[in-house]
């Protein structure tokens, strides 16, 4: 079952904030991550200048923004619930969130994944931690 | 004289020209004709300087008014701000009560730039022309337009947003601004329908009897036309015609305007031609408007002669006070038409000619600057601000610094962004901010766009400037600085350029507004072009020189740190 990512952004005029006054390098970057993942993650994005109507259909949206208003955001959310708030997550992360190791998380069954897991850095929280993807 | 275009007048009237040349007189006039004629007309101004309400005597609105002295007449402005602040609510408005305020003042904050006031007006517009119920009353709709650039703009930011919408791969797109617009997509294919319908649209472009007036009138025909407006038409406004040839003001005059006429610029010259006269009058108020069309009306020099006629320094006084310091910034500001750019190629030839380093630069969408300086000292460098060229620059600065770390896939998301429609304004408005920051160590002569185009840059600097605030961090320190040099009266001296005639003073006084109230205190008056001072005895001339007098004295009240006058040059006076 894919992982359900929403992303709501501060406003802003675009997703890579390339309108702006100065590109944001992070926010590009975000951007180009998000396409990437797009296959194995349902995910959305929501820009509060844009899609005001998002944020006011959703609750756990509404109450952050009540409670600490605009500068909370960016909030993002996985399956619903809140998963971080205020920063952007960076391409590791993100890939934790959607629990999208490239190989180990992939639908189908596999020696790679084991062999990832084996060869990978368990020091690491990499891809198994929190998310019970693997 | 115009009656061609009268008597076989489509619905839609068009009319264009660069700033001064008397637009909004001859659209006026036009409007008023038609409505004399019994047919129900719609006047509409989509300048952000409009001065509709000075020319006819009376207060519009964003919606269409009638003019009280002229029956089957209505009028309005598209006041940016307003369509601006109309279009903010209609997006804000569901969600008032909804979403904590905080947030609602995010979003209104991020739609106060200056795309959005554009996009919104432009919005105002094509709802009149592809509405059909909206303007249903109407024989005619007369349409005022700002400058060249701005109705270029007009006419092909929908196919441009259709483009941009249609080639978007991933949805993520880069409308910002635009995206309370997807809705309206119908109503701007019918507006450039009914535009681009010579059936149904005539052009009228705007000219003066002159060289830089016709080529420009010639290089917008041709624009217009490649972008589907075929029908066209041109009028000469302000013919002057020497009544006595002996007098050599008059004299030179007069065979500058002909000889102007003889070398009209294909394809400009192949049009079907109008002519007005020049009157020293102007056209402001119904009647003037009247008798500017009519050709048996009598041209009625004032008779008594002014007692007070207000005494200004010349430039050379001015430049003697900024030839005391060693940098800063000088900007040029006023009216499409008064003269910025030869005030501002004026001033930076004389600082130089004083041993300045100096860069003149022109910010104006038709700019003109490079050529008319043929015999350059090294230490005058001259730049021009084309938004087309520094959009190229900004996106390839943008790719390669935020987009340096991309793979393929990320970077071809940022290009597409890049094609974002207000990504000029923010090209435009970096490159501005840098001419500003290079007045730190040289003299730097900026020649503004237009009134309604500098107020849009200004309000854009104030926009951004919370944005930046926000954002300092990662901010190019020319950005974050660019408020606070343009408010320091030692740093940036602005200078309002006028001719001494009613809307282009009027204007400057409502330009100095602006700047006042955005925080910056201009320095000084220029009034450009004036005929005192200048010996005459041409009736016409002498009319106008006594014209003139009101408009001086009005400038004189309204003292700022300095003024100066520049009188009328023509090539033997």
């Amino acid at each position: 079952m894919k992982k359900r990512l929403e992303i709501y952004d501060p406003a802003m005029c675009c997703s890579t904030g390339v309108c702006g006054p100065s590109p944001d390098e992070e926010l590009v970057a975000l951007a180009g991550e998000l396409q990437k993942l797009n296959q194995q993650a349902e995910i959305q994005r929501f820009n509060l200048a844009q899609q005001p109507a998002a944020f006011a259909a959703n609750p756990v949206i509404q109450q952050i923004l009540e409670e600490e208003g605009p500068d909370a955001l960016p909030v993002i959310l996985v399956d619903g619930r809140l998963a971080m708030k205020g920063v952007y997550p960076t391409e590791q992360q993100l890939r934790q969130l959607i629990g999208a190791e490239e190989s180990c998380c992939s639908d189908d069954s596999s020696d790679d994944c084991t062999a990832e897991e084996t060869t990978g850095n368990n020091d690491d929280d990499s891809c198994c931690e929190g998310n019970a993807c693997c | 004289m115009i009656d061609g275009l009268l008597h076989q007048a489509t619905r839609f009237l068009f009319f264009t020209g660069k700033g001064g040349v008397g637009k909004t007189t001859l659209a006026s006039a036009v409007s008023v004709a038609l409505a004399d004629a019994g047919l129900r007309t719609l006047l509409i101004s989509t300048d952000p300087a409009s001065n509709l309400d000075e020319v006819l005597e009376t207060v519009l609105g964003n919606e269409p008014r009638p003019v009280p002295q002229v029956p089957n007449l209505s009028a309005m402005n598209i006041d940016p701000d307003a369509a601006a602040a109309a279009y903010r609510e209609r997006i804000v408005a569901p969600y008032r009560g909804v979403l904590p305020s905080t947030a609602i003042s995010r979003i209104e904050e991020q739609l106060s730039g200056a795309c959005t006031t554009e996009i919104a007006s432009f919005n105002e517009f094509t709802r009149l022309v592809g509405d059909a119920e909206a303007i249903e009353e109407y024989d005619h709709v007369v349409l005022d337009t700002a400058p060249t650039g701005h109705t270029l703009r007009l006419l092909d930011l929908p196919a441009a947003w259709n483009d941009f919408i249609a080639e978007n791969r991933s949805g993520s797109s880069c409308l910002g601004p635009l995206s309370g617009l997807a809705d309206q997509k119908a109503v701007y294919e019918r507006a450039v329908a009914t535009l681009t319908n010579s059936g149904q649209t005539t052009l009228v472009l705007v000219a003066r009897a002159d060289r830089n007036s016709l080529a420009e009138a010639d290089r917008a025909g041709q624009e217009l036309r490649a972008s589907g407006m075929t029908h066209q038409q041109v009028v000469i406004n302000a013919v002057f015609c020497a009544a006595n040839p002996n007098d050599p003001a008059a004299a030179a005059l007069h065979s500058e305007a002909e000889e102007a006429l003889t070398r009209m610029p294909e394809p400009l010259a192949s049009l079907p031609r109008h002519q007005i006269s020049f009157r020293p009058a102007g056209g402001v108020g119904v009647q003037r408007l009247r008798a500017l069309l009519n050709p048996n009306d009598p041209i009625k020099a004032p008779s008594r002669n002014p007692t007070d006629i207000p005494k200004f320094p010349a430039l050379e006084e001015l430049i003697e006070k900024l030839d005391q310091r060693r940098s800063g910034v000088i900007m040029t500001m006023g009216k499409g038409g008064v003269g910025k750019t030869t005030v501002a190629i004026d001033i930076a030839r004389q600082l130089a000619g004083r041993g300045h380093q100096v860069l003149l630069a022109t910010t104006d969408p038709a700019d003109h600057v490079t050529g008319q300086v043929p015999d350059r000292p090294p230490n005058l460098e001259i730049r021009a601000i084309r938004p087309k060229e520094e959009t190229q620059r900004h996106v390839q600065h943008v790719l390669e610094t935020a987009g340096k770390n991309l793979d393929a896939e990320a970077r071809a998301l940022l290009e597409e962004e890049l094609r974002s429609p207000c990504i000029e304004e923010i090209a435009v408005f970096a490159a501005f901010a840098r001419l500003v920051a290079a007045g730190g160590s040289k003299h730097v002569v900026l020649d503004t766009a237009p009134t309604g185009h500098t107020v849009l840059l200004l309000d854009t600097t104030e926009a951004y400037h919370r944005e930046v605030e926000r954002n300092a961090d990662h901010l190019a320190p020319e950005v974050l600085n660019l408020l606070p040099r343009l408010r320091d009266p030692e740093y940036t001296k602005v200078l309002l350029v006028t001719l001494p005639e009613a809307t282009p003073v009027h204007e400057a006084f409502a330009l100095r507004d602006d700047l006042q109230r955005a925080g910056i205190q201009p320095y000084g008056w220029i009034i450009n072009r004036s005929l005192n001072g200048i010996p005459t005895q041409d009736p016409l001339l002498q009319a106008k020189q006594i014209m003139e007098v009101p408009y001086l004295q009005e400038v004189a009240n309204q003292a700022l740190a300095h003024t100066a006058l520049i009188p009328l040059r023509t090539k033997s006076v």
